[in-house]
């Protein structure tokens, strides 16, 4: 299964994101990246990274970016 | 020794509080937040799960809770933020320097005023004036939950209600009110200015803003944040915005175990007991006829009051207390205003105020005390 980076503002959003998606039976963890707009969070994901952005935005939990995340 | 002063802070600590405290010192050593290694991310969970619990506390987001050095900084960061150029404030007679000075600080500036509403005994009445003093420009109300000098507990809901009807924003002091009271954003409070280290027993140098997100406000100090690094600009989002520089990560896990404390003994249970000690206190000091009470105590008291005893300074009745192992605390507690509405400008007081470890028995040795210090005087 393809490994997704759901990017979002910060740390507080990227646990309350995770969080969510575990109660949906999405699994996920939280990493630090660092891109283009700096220093952010991202969700780590397994699955649909659409359909777990979706999800997020229901939350209010924007997801900045979609970025293909490498196999631990 | 017997402790009276929690109104200043809570003491002793509940040992969950003590233990989490260290507890994190030890383990969640690393700055939350910031890096992406393993004990950073650690200490970020453990910084985030204080978050939810006072988010959970207050009916708030918990993105919405933002961890700040004490109720003063949440007050300021709520006034400061929200004031324009041009724009009126209301508050009322029983406020702490924590809300007067940052409003006469900004009275200095920019043509911002602010009223002063009278809080009387009869809330329809309180109400009233503070309603009667909206003005086209008023940004908002900001008042404490309970007078720190009095314990008066004001009509918060009733105010908060008001500011909505007239679209304006209302910022709580809940300074004495956070874990004794029923302060919840879904009252229809704005911003929520707490202590984390008096009713919520956290520790000292922990305080909380908590807003509803319906006001935009402007920062008081900008910096790091971990988040959108490369944009000079301080982020919109919250906690982001008002948390730049490092957290007192460790004080902000302990009161968020604080808080547990707090919701697991139950606040009504809290007050309750805070509530029957110093009704107690007060009748029995009542009787005594060089011991000066200001005001009743009645169910719309915090658990706390002021009294003097004829004839001494309340510093001196206070330091006579202390020396036989009571401490309480004396003079102006901060609340020039208060003590303008109580008439001891001239003297200060001394303020009574129990917490959920303090007992019958302790209460009725400091009685004993008072009773000897007003037959020797």
């Amino acid at each position: 299964m393809e490994v997704w980076l759901l990017t979002v503002k910060s740390y507080t959003e990227a646990i309350r994101g995770r969080n969510f998606l575990q109660g949906v039976n999405i699994n996920g963890s939280v990493e630090k990246i660092s891109g283009r707009g700096g220093c952010t969070f991202a969700i780590r994901i397994k699955g649909d990274p659409n359909r777990a952005s979706r999800l997020l935005g229901t939350i209010g939990v924007d997801v900045l970016k979609i970025l293909e995340g490498r196999k631990k | 020794m017997v402790y009276l002063d929690n109104a200043a802070t809570t003491y002793p600590k509940p040992p969950s509080v003590i233990s989490k405290s260290s507890f994190a010192l030890v383990n969640y050593g690393a700055n939350p937040g910031r890096s992406g290694h393993k004990l950073s991310m650690e200490t970020g969970e453990a910084v985030y799960g204080a978050r939810q619990r006072c988010a959970d506390f207050f009916g708030a987001k918990t993105e919405n809770v933002c961890f700040m050095l004490n109720c003063t900084e949440a007050i300021n960061t709520a006034l400061k933020g929200i004031a324009e150029p041009g724009c009126h404030f209301i508050t009322s007679d029983w406020e702490h320097n924590a809300v007067l000075r940052p409003l006469t600080a900004l009275s200095k500036e920019n043509g911002i005023s602010f009223s002063v509403a009278r809080v009387t005994d009869n809330d329809n009445e309180t109400a009233m004036n503070f309603a009667r003093l909206i003005k086209p420009e008023t940004k908002g109300i900001i008042c404490t939950a309970a007078s720190n000098v009095s314990g008066h507990i004001l009509p918060y809901k009733r105010l908060a209600a008001i500011c909505k009807k007239n679209n304006i924003c209302f910022i709580l002091d809940a300074a004495q009110g956070a874990g004794v009271l029923p302060i919840s954003l879904s009252d229809g409070i704005n911003i929520i200015c707490a202590a984390g280290h008096k009713g919520l027993y956290g520790p000292m140098g922990t305080g909380l803003m908590i807003t509803d997100g319906k006001y935009r406000l402007k920062t008081l100090i900008e910096g790091g944040t971990g988040s959108a690094s490369k944009e000079p600009e301080q982020p919109e989002f919250l906690p982001d915005r008002f948390e730049s520089g490092t957290i007192n990560t460790s004080g902000a896990i302990a009161l968020g175990e604080g808080v547990r404390f707090v919701s697991e003994k139950g606040i009504s249970s809290i007050y309750e007991h805070e509530w029957q000690l110093c009704s107690y206190a007060f009748n029995h000091l009542r009787k005594n006829r060089r011991v000066i009470l200001y005001g009743g105590f009645t169910r719309k008291n915090a658990p706390l009051f002021s009294f003097n005893i004829v004839g001494l300074s309340s510093d001196e009745t206070a330091a006579r207390l202390s020396n036989s192992g009571f401490y309480l605390r004396g003079g102006f507690h901060c609340a020039y205003l208060a003590h303008k509405k109580l008439g001891t400008l001239e003297t200060g007081t001394v303020r009574l105020a129990p917490s959920v470890y303090t007992t019958k028995y302790e209460i009725s040795l400091f009685l004993r005390a008072v009773d000897k210090i007003t037959r020797v005087k």
